[in-house]
């Protein structure tokens, strides 16, 4: 009895030698690198990863909105849009944007990609270094200087050059009356350059230049007058000028002029306008409201490194100039 | 068994039950008191963590004779709805939770 049971015993003994046997085998045959991806995961661990991976994403979505990234601060101190018509073409070319920003000093650097209004593209010449010549307490000035636009802006020209500058601008008209000359003998011109405002404006002057030294043709006379308050006129040396101040929307700036002239050529051959512009002036806040302004108010600048709706804002702005050179057009001589 | 007596002994088999877990840790055990009864002799099964392990002192079980066994215990423990037997490698089976079945229903 006493032998079965040490055979008994014996046997459990050489039982427990087999597992830990087979348990070792196991183990030499598991991968033993400690090798990422080499480590075999359970469904389990695999469930809590991917669960935790989650977990953590979710985090950082919700922290992102809900502690927005700190504002960037700049404003605008002054910004230009230069445009010229082309009357062959009959396109205005807006082909200068300069607008100055300030920014808080930690923005070492501005990338700037504007969308305009209008589908445009424009290529950047941003400065190398902050504007020195603005100098800040508590920002450094970088001027986005020399926006070269392609945007051409195409234009209705009629009898009486109707086009259409701006949505500053509802509408530029210029009339002449008589619409031919008779060669050789003195006629006097009545011409009227009408414009009207489709926002309130602060400022506005607006000038003509002829050209007082062609061939076989007399300039003798011309006349100003305008049709707003409180504005002032000159003409001087071959330059007729008005300005004003206040201008409420709706406003008609008329310049009324008449020119007498006495020539043997056509007058399309004469160049009697060397120049011509128009200034509106406008103290306001630019580019937070982007309807009903100009076309670069309608423009979008977005500057790269925002978060999400972190849109530019524009705290301050002093002025922004339209400068559209209007040519003289469209007289026959008979 | 004496003649198996100080004989090398390797896994054959590596049975994966970690979905058993999920319904229950003790069947886990089940499975391998059932697969040391039910094997033939020769056979030595352990368990190693949620796995467990056969090997054979004599000669080798079918690899198909084994899956019947386990079928068999899903049988017995009326799981067969919930799991069913998969082979996933030559020397290997899992007993994996059935497509459908959510595992809060276990």
């Amino acid at each position: 009895m006493a032998s079965r049971r040490h055979l008994r015993k014996e046997e459990e003994e050489e039982l427990k030698r087999q597992k830990k046997e087979l348990k070792k085998s196991y183990e030499k045959t598991r991968p033993t690198s400690k090798k990422l991806g080499a480590k075999q995961f359970s469904d389990t661990q695999k469930y809590m990863l991917v669960g935790s991976i989650a977990l953590v994403i979710i985090i950082i979505v919700a922290v992102q909105f809900l502690i927005p990234p700190a504002k960037i601060c700049y404003f605008s101190e002054g910004d230009y849009v230069y445009a010229t018509l082309d009357q062959d073409s009959q396109k205005i070319n807006f082909n200068r944007i300069i607008a100055y920003y300030s920014i808080l000093p930690e923005h070492t650097t501005v990338d700037c990609d504007i969308v305009d209004y209008y589908n445009a593209t424009y290529s950047l010449k941003p400065p190398a270094q902050p504007i020195s010549s603005y100098p800040s307490s508590s920002s450094i000035k970088y001027q986005l200087a020399e926006v070269v636009s392609q945007l051409t802006w195409a234009c209705l020209m009629e009898n009486g050059t109707k086009l259409q500058m701006s949505p500053w601008i509802n509408k530029t008209t210029m009339t002449t009356n008589p619409l031919g000359v008779n060669r050789y003998t003195p006629t006097n011109v009545f011409f009227q350059l009408e414009i009207k405002t489709q926002v309130q404006v602060d400022r506005y002057n607006a000038s003509l230049k002829f050209n007082l030294n062609i061939p076989n043709t007399k300039i003798t006379f011309w006349s100003i007058t305008n049709g707003t308050a409180n504005a002032t006129s000159f003409a001087q040396n071959g330059i007729i000028f008005t300005q004003g101040v206040n201008l409420s929307a709706k406003s008609i700036i008329l310049l009324d002029f008449i020119l007498q002239i006495n020539t043997s050529r056509p007058l399309g051959e004469l160049n009697l306008l060397q120049s011509g512009s128009v200034y509106l002036v406008k103290n306001d806040k630019l580019l937070e409201n982007f309807a009903g302004a100009s076309a670069f108010k309608e423009s979008e600048i977005d500057f790269t490194g925002f978060g999400l709706g972190q849109e530019p804002t524009l705290v301050k702005t002093k002025f922004l100039n339209i400068v559209v050179n209007i040519p003289y057009y469209n007289i026959t001589v008979t | 068994m004496p003649e198996d007596k100080g004989k090398e002994i390797s896994v054959s088999f590596v049975i994966d039950a970690d979905h058993l877990t999920w319904m229950e840790d003790r069947l886990l055990n089940e499975l391998n008191s059932f697969m040391e009864t039910r094997l033939p002799a020769g056979s030595i099964v352990d368990r190693s963590g949620k796995n467990i392990l056969i090997g054979f002192t004599q000669k080798k079980l079918n690899k198909r004779d084994l899956k019947t066994y386990l079928k068999k215990f899903l049988h017995k423990f009326e799981l067969e709805e919930k799991f069913h037997i998969i082979a996933t490698s030559d020397e290997e089976f899992k007993v994996q939770k059935r497509k459908g079945i959510d595992f809060r229903e276990l």
